[in-house]
Formats: structure tokens, C-alpha cells, sequence
């Protein structure tokens, strides 16, 4: 009888731990609409230019980016050292570089020279490397002359 | 006489009868043709009415939707035209260095987990005390010893540097001096070497032209992307180009004389690896030679 009582006892207060946890769970809402700016790019699992790649994105394409807010009320929009977005894009949740991130549509080189850019044939492993290429640039630019 | 009286009468009957019945007759053919009349009549007024059916502006309407619809057509077939638009030299650039960058992947092994140095903050931050403002770089570390560094052609106010990994690892550089190697280097492609070597008449006059019509010359970009490997591979610059840069960033580091000396001692580094590690044995024939590049840059010994 002891037994029951300890193996149920056991089982109601992990119960209320995984119910605890799952409160405690950021809440993702959504900010707004931005738009990929480079030729190919990667949503990640992680913050980070080697975690997995989840799906590949083209020049302009629309990601919905999404804030997280703690229990406490803090909000997180960058994560990742600030240079990454948490988006949603088609059933997939990951991150994206936020440099590549727009909030107006771009003018793509593959839009404005579609024919062009059709004509080179670039195979699956082309587009691979160069969605891999933008993860792999260290990027920067000067000021502007003060 | 009752008998004469008799056929009088029904002769003046029948001359009566007659005369009325010729009457209507003659006047039937009369009434038919004034029906026929009117009808002229109306084929005759719509003929009139032209003139004010011009006027209600439907003829002036017709020309418009249809001057409209040329209008879209003409702006479909553009749109259509222009889908089969080659680059022009502006955005050309960029592109096609990171073409060259992802048919070379394999070779050239940047597709790796490196450490971040945060070379984008220290050479940015160099380009800025050097007076280059707004400048965009992008830089790639390779894991290969192919190519040592070099800068590749892009769009005006963007710079595509390469570094290989192991060369900065064997010569144990520093962030300055990884700065002072991407500096000679972006040097080197504003002189414009790279872009003129690839460039020949033929891609001069291919970029911004049309191609609708015509098959797309891939020929012609695989030729020009060979060009990079025959550059960076094979060929080099020439000892002329090579004095020209440096005696460039001697004059620009000049005011700058740690920062200069930090470039001798980096350019006595390459000179020793080169000479002595096999795998660099290639590096004189790109950049020749860090050993001349000192020689151009110590101050000559004047005899007294």
C-alpha cells in the first residue's frame, strides 16, 4: 500500500514539475514582417552560423520575426551575441542573422536579372554553398566620415 | 323605251362602278410608294446622324482602350524584354566573385568552424584610421593554403577579401597585422588589376547588353570565371603591379611609422615562410616577392 501511495505521490509531483516548466517557457509573439536581403541564406536551430540549417531562404523572401518575453516581462528581440532574429518562416522556428533582415522589399539580383541567373544553372549544391557562404562571411563596414 | 331606260341606267351604273374602282386603283400604287418613300427616308437619316453619333465620344473612347491596350502590351512585352537583361559592371562584381567563391568551395575549404578573431571590428577600424570611410567588406577564412589572401573584384564601396587560415596560423599573425595583409590587398583591387584582367572586350560589351532572342552565352562565363583561377592560381600580378602597391602602402602607412615598421616585419615574415615551407612555394609567383617588397620599401643607402 506504501508503495501506491509513494509511486503516486511521485508521479503528481512530476506532474507539477513539467507544468511549472512549461510556465516558465518564454511566450513568443510576433513583431513584424522582414525580408531576406542577401542571394541565399539559412534559417538556423540555434543562434549561431554553424547550428543546424533547418531551411534555405532566397533574396526576399518574408520571414515573420518574433520577440520572446519572459515570465518577468523582459523582452528579447536579438539573441546570440545581438546579431541574431528569431523568425517563423513557413512551419519552421529558427534564427536568422539579423544584418540580412530587412523591413522593406530588396532589389534582388535574381529578380532584376532572372534570366540571367536562370541561364548560369546553378544545381541544389551551388545554392547550398551560397546560403552557406553568407553564414560563413565575417562582415562589417566602416563609419561614415565623421 | 323601258328597255332603253333600263340599260341606261345600269351602263351608268357600271361607268360609275368602273371610275371609282379605276380610282382606287391609280391611287393604291400612289400610297405605296410614299411608304417606300419614308422608308428611304430613314436609311437617309441614320447617314445624317453620323455626324452626332461622332459627337457622344464613343469613337474617342474606342481609341483610348485601345491605345491603353497597346500601352499594356508594349509595357508587357518590356517587362518581358528586360527579364533578359545581362547585368551591368555596377552589380556585376559582387556577383560573380561569389559565383567564383561557391563553384571553388571544395578547393578552397571555407566551408568550415573557425574561430572568431573579429577581423570585420580591426580592419574596419583600421580602414577608418586610414581614412576610408563607408566601405562594406566581407571577409571569408579559407581552410586551405591555395591561396594565401587576396581581395576579389566586387561593387563599388564593397570589398571580398579571402585569408587562408593556415597562413595566418603558420606566420602566427597579429590582428594589426592580418589588417596590414588585407589592406595591401585592398589596396591592390582598387588599382584595378583583378577587374582588368577579367575583363576582356567581349564581357565589356556582353554586360549590360540584352540577350532576348538570343541563348544565354554561358560559354563566356565559365571563361571569365577561369580567368579567377588563372589569376589567383597560376599568373599573378606582375612585378609592376606588385612595385605599384607597395610603394602605395608605403605612402599611406608612412605617417604611421610603428604601424609601418609592423608592415616590414610581417612582409620579413612571408619572405621567410615562402623560402622556407614548400607549401607556400606558389606565393612569390602570385605576389612577387616579399623580398623585392622590402627592397622597395627600405630607404635606399645614400653615399656619401
Amino acid at each position: 500500500m506504501k508503495k501506491i501511495v509513494f509511486l503516486f505521490l511521485f508521479i503528481i509531483s512530476n506532474l507539477a514539475l513539467s507544468a511549472e516548466a512549461e510556465a516558465d517557457k518564454m511566450k513568443k509573439s510576433l513583431i513584424g514582417v522582414k525580408y531576406f536581403s542577401e542571394m541565399m541564406g539559412n534559417v538556423h536551430q540555434n543562434p549561431s552560423r554553424y547550428s543546424q540549417v533547418l531551411t534555405t531562404i532566397s533574396c526576399n523572401h518574408p520571414v515573420k520575426v518574433m520577440k520572446e518575453v519572459s515570465k518577468d516581462g523582459k523582452e528579447f528581440v536579438l539573441f546570440g551575441e545581438d546579431k541574431w532574429h528569431l523568425v517563423t518562416v513557413g512551419p519552421y522556428v529558427g534564427y536568422v542573422m539579423a544584418d540580412y533582415l530587412t523591413d522593406k522589399k530588396n532589389e534582388c539580383f535574381e529578380e532584376q536579372y532572372s534570366k540571367f541567373f536562370d541561364g548560369l544553372n546553378l544545381d541544389i549544391n551551388d545554392l547550398y554553398y551560397w546560403a552557406r557562404l553568407y553564414d560563413q562571411y565575417v562582415q562589417g563596414k566602416s563609419k561614415v566620415r565623421q | 323605251m323601258m328597255k332603253a331606260t333600263f340599260f341606261l341606267i345600269v351602263g351608268c351604273l357600271f361607268y360609275c362602278t368602273g371610275t371609282l374602282l379605276a380610282e382606287t386603283e391609280t391611287k393604291e400604287p400612289t400610297e405605296t410608294k410614299e411608304e417606300k418613300k419614308e422608308g428611304g427616308k430613314d436609311l437617309l437619316d441614320f447617314s445624317s446622324i453620323k455626324d452626332i453619333i461622332k459627337k457622344d465620344g464613343l469613337e474617342g473612347e474606342l481609341k483610348k482602350k485601345q491605345d491603353e491596350k497597346r500601352k499594356y502590351l508594349d509595357n508587357k512585352k518590356l517587362q518581358e524584354m528586360k527579364r533578359y537583361n545581362v547585368p551591368t559592371q555596377d552589380v556585376f562584381w559582387s556577383f560573380f566573385s561569389e559565383l567564383w567563391l561557391v563553384k571553388n568551395a571544395t578547393t578552397l575549404k571555407w566551408d568550415i568552424h573557425k574561430p572568431d578573431f573579429e577581423l570585420e571590428k580591426s580592419f574596419t577600424a583600421f580602414l577608418e584610421s586610414q581614412g576610408h570611410f563607408e566601405k562594406k567588406i566581407k571577409i571569408l577564412l579559407m581552410d586551405s593554403t591555395e591561396i594565401a589572401h587576396a581581395a576579389l573584384p566586387s561593387n563599388q564601396d564593397e570589398y571580398i577579401f579571402i585569408l587562408s587560415l593556415p597562413f595566418v596560423r603558420t606566420l602566427d599573425l597579429s590582428k594589426v597585422e592580418i589588417s596590414l595583409l588585407l589592406f595591401e590587398d585592398f589596396v591592390r583591387i582598387r588599382k584595378g588589376y583583378f577587374k582588368n584582367f577579367v575583363l576582356d572586350k567581349e564581357l565589356e560589351n556582353y554586360l549590360g547588353s540584352n540577350f532576348s532572342g538570343k541563348p544565354f552565352d554561358k560559354k563566356l562565363i565559365d571563361a571569365h570565371l577561369k580567368k579567377y583561377n588563372q589569376l589567383l592560381f597560376e599568373k599573378g600580378f606582375s612585378f609592376q603591379e606588385q612595385f605599384e602597391t607597395t610603394k602605395e602602402v608605403d605612402v599611406l602607412l608612412k605617417n604611421d611609422l610603428k604601424m609601418w615598421n609592423t608592415y616590414l616585419t610581417m612582409l620579413e615574415k612571408i619572405d621567410n615562410l615562402v623560402k622556407t615551407n614548400t607549401l607556400y612555394k606558389k606565393y612569390n609567383q602570385i605576389y612577387p616577392s616579399p623580398e623585392l617588397q622590402i627592397n622597395w620599401l627600405k630607404p635606399k643607402n645614400s653615399v656619401l
